[in-house]
């Protein structure tokens, strides 16, 4: 079963492949770390500019830059190996069926990665028009290909951007995803100052709403857990991801704004933890 | 080595029309070289970056712009409150005494003076080294007073946009004239100032085969290289302004 020690997590994308980040803290603290979307051949993403700031939000066009899945496992993944002693997840990406499976394959035959986010809902790669989250048929397909090449623990990452999340997010589980993780960031439109238009992924504050009510709505009706991601910038906002029916929570683009944030966070989770069982002894002894 | 941490604002004088100098005391006022900066919690989704302006003993200087809503807020915080600032960051000027030998040019335009300060006093500092500073803004009420330089030998050439202070012109001309004029070689040019006028700078140094370090401003997310999403072109590919830079040699960049 899909468990971990502990419901906090960092979005794939934000914290790359963990080097720079352990810098500022201790990322075992983590209940697992989510790395930064790998893909077969290396990317070099999209053209700059890639961000832009909006109100109470966040929208990027990174466009999944990332080395590709050879230099991944002969450097990043050493790395993490040598580093990281919290349960790993490899977020991956393919153009067909074929390529998740291939990496799939190659992964599931490396030293210490638990599980398999597959990104099939990144709003900068299309795959034909839509995303591999928003075609039903595909997303079954990948998921339930990927589960048969391999024993790692497999989170698909979805969209909110479909008309029923509910019939998707029991697709998932029915193809065999382990979990699952909602949402990614939601694709959106901006006119800039020199009426050119900026397209990304929104994130932040201002989707924390909506990513709510889809776990609210999805929870009632699947069994595995949910990872739920979007918006947390505070304690308060991650109980509300987990009053809502999330058992595992992904922290973003808070960590922008304060890049101690997840610890801040794990803390205090921390102490809560302790001073119950404290609780617990002292009133037994009663 | 990274700090985030809580520090109290010593002062927060507006110093023109749009400028403000902001100090603080913290004992990690060693760890910044120039052209390196800190990012502050503003109080919006992203955090706002700052070039280190001066360091004096342990009191951090910046200087900034009011230009929207993050230094707007900055802007509003008095003597004694508190920040949270993040730093230091990003890869300074690289700065040797083989560098210092030669004539030091430093070309600031408008904010991009913020770091090119402490950048002349630390050549002085470690190499005896001066040279010549240009200095240019739109206009006269956004200059900055940094004649404290001459004190270590700089040689200041400020110049306004409109003429209502020194030179009359742009930057990238008053720098362009005077090297006609002058003809000079071993020249060593740093410059900082918004991408328009470095995208000039670089054009300028490379027809005159000068080499130049350079600056840029950038909007930042992470802040130590990890998110990939302040990339800017470099004939080595794509990288981070944060972490990479923000300075940059220029002959390696593509603007």
């Amino acid at each position: 079963m899909f468990k971990l020690k502990n419901p906090v997590l960092i979005a794939s994308g934000i914290a790359g492949f963990g080097e720079e980040y352990s810098k500022i803290f201790d990322l075992n603290l983590l209940g697992g770390f989510i790395t930064k979307t790998i893909t077969l051949k290396p990317k070099i993403g999209n053209k700059p500019p890639r961000i832009l700031e909006i109100e109470n939000g966040l929208m990027n066009s990174i466009g999944l830059e990332n080395p590709g899945l050879e230099i991944f496992i002969k450097e990043k993944l050493l790395w993490l190996n040598k580093n990281i002693k919290i349960p790993l997840i490899v977020s991956i990406a393919g153009d067909t069926i074929d390529e998740f499976v291939k990496i799939a394959k190659i992964l599931d035959k490396q030293k210490g990665i638990f599980g398999l986010e597959l990104n099939l809902s990144c709003p900068n790669i299309k795959y034909k028009t839509k995303c591999f989250a928003q075609d039903k048929e595909m997303l079954y397909k990948i998921v339930k290909k990927v589960k048969e090449n391999t024993k790692l623990f497999v989170i698909p990452k979805l969209t909110g951007i479909v008309d029923d999340i509910t019939e998707t997010s029991i697709l998932a589980e029915k193809a065999g995803a382990d979990a699952i993780s909602l949402i990614n960031t939601i694709p959106s439109l901006v006119f800039l100052k020199n009426n050119s238009m900026f397209t990304g992924g929104l994130s932040g504050k201002c989707i924390k709403p909506i990513v709510l009510k889809v776990i609210q709505q999805v929870n009632k009706n699947i069994k595995i857990p949910v990872i739920g991601c979007g918006g947390i910038n505070d304690f308060n906002d991650v109980i509300d991801f987990l009053k809502t029916g999330a058992k595992y929570v992904a922290i973003g683009s808070g960590l922008f704004k304060n890049p101690l944030l997840v610890k801040e966070i794990i803390m205090k989770f921390n102490i809560l933890k302790k001073s119950f069982l404290n609780y617990e002894k002292n009133s037994s002894g009663t | 080595m990274y700090y985030c941490i809580n520090v109290k604002i010593i002062e927060n004088k507006q110093v023109n029309k749009n400028f403000y100098k902001l100090s603080f005391k913290s004992n990690i006022s060693k760890e910044f070289s120039p052209g390196q900066f800190l990012t502050i919690d503003c109080g919006m989704s992203l955090r706002r970056p700052f070039c280190i302006f001066n360091v004096e003993e342990n009191i951090i200087e910046i200087l900034y712009k009011v230009v929207g809503e993050g230094t707007k807020f900055l802007s509003r915080k008095n003597k004694g409150d508190i920040i949270n600032i993040f730093g230091p960051l990003g890869t300074g000027y690289n700065i040797n005494e083989k560098h210092s030998k030669l004539l030091n040019v430093l070309i600031g335009g408008g904010t991009g003076i913020a770091g090119l300060y402490f950048l002349a006093k630390e050549l002085n500092r470690k190499y005896n080294a001066s040279g010549i500073i240009f200095y240019g803004t739109k206009k006269n009420d956004e200059i900055i007073n940094i004649s404290f330089l001459k004190n270590y030998g700089w040689e200041i050439k400020i110049s306004t946009e409109d003429g209502s202070k020194g030179y009359r012109g742009k930057i990238t001309e008053i720098f362009k004239n005077w090297l006609i004029k002058n003809n000079k070689s071993n020249i060593y040019v740093y410059a900082a100032g918004p991408n328009t006028m470095l995208k000039k700078i670089i054009e300028i140094s490379k027809k005159n085969k000068i080499q130049l370090q350079v600056s840029l401003q950038q909007i930042i997310t992470c802040g130590i290289g990890a998110c990939r999403g302040c990339v800017i072109d470099t004939i080595n590919g794509y990288k981070t302004v944060c972490h990479d830079g923000p300075v940059f040699n220029g002959y390696d960049l593509i603007l």
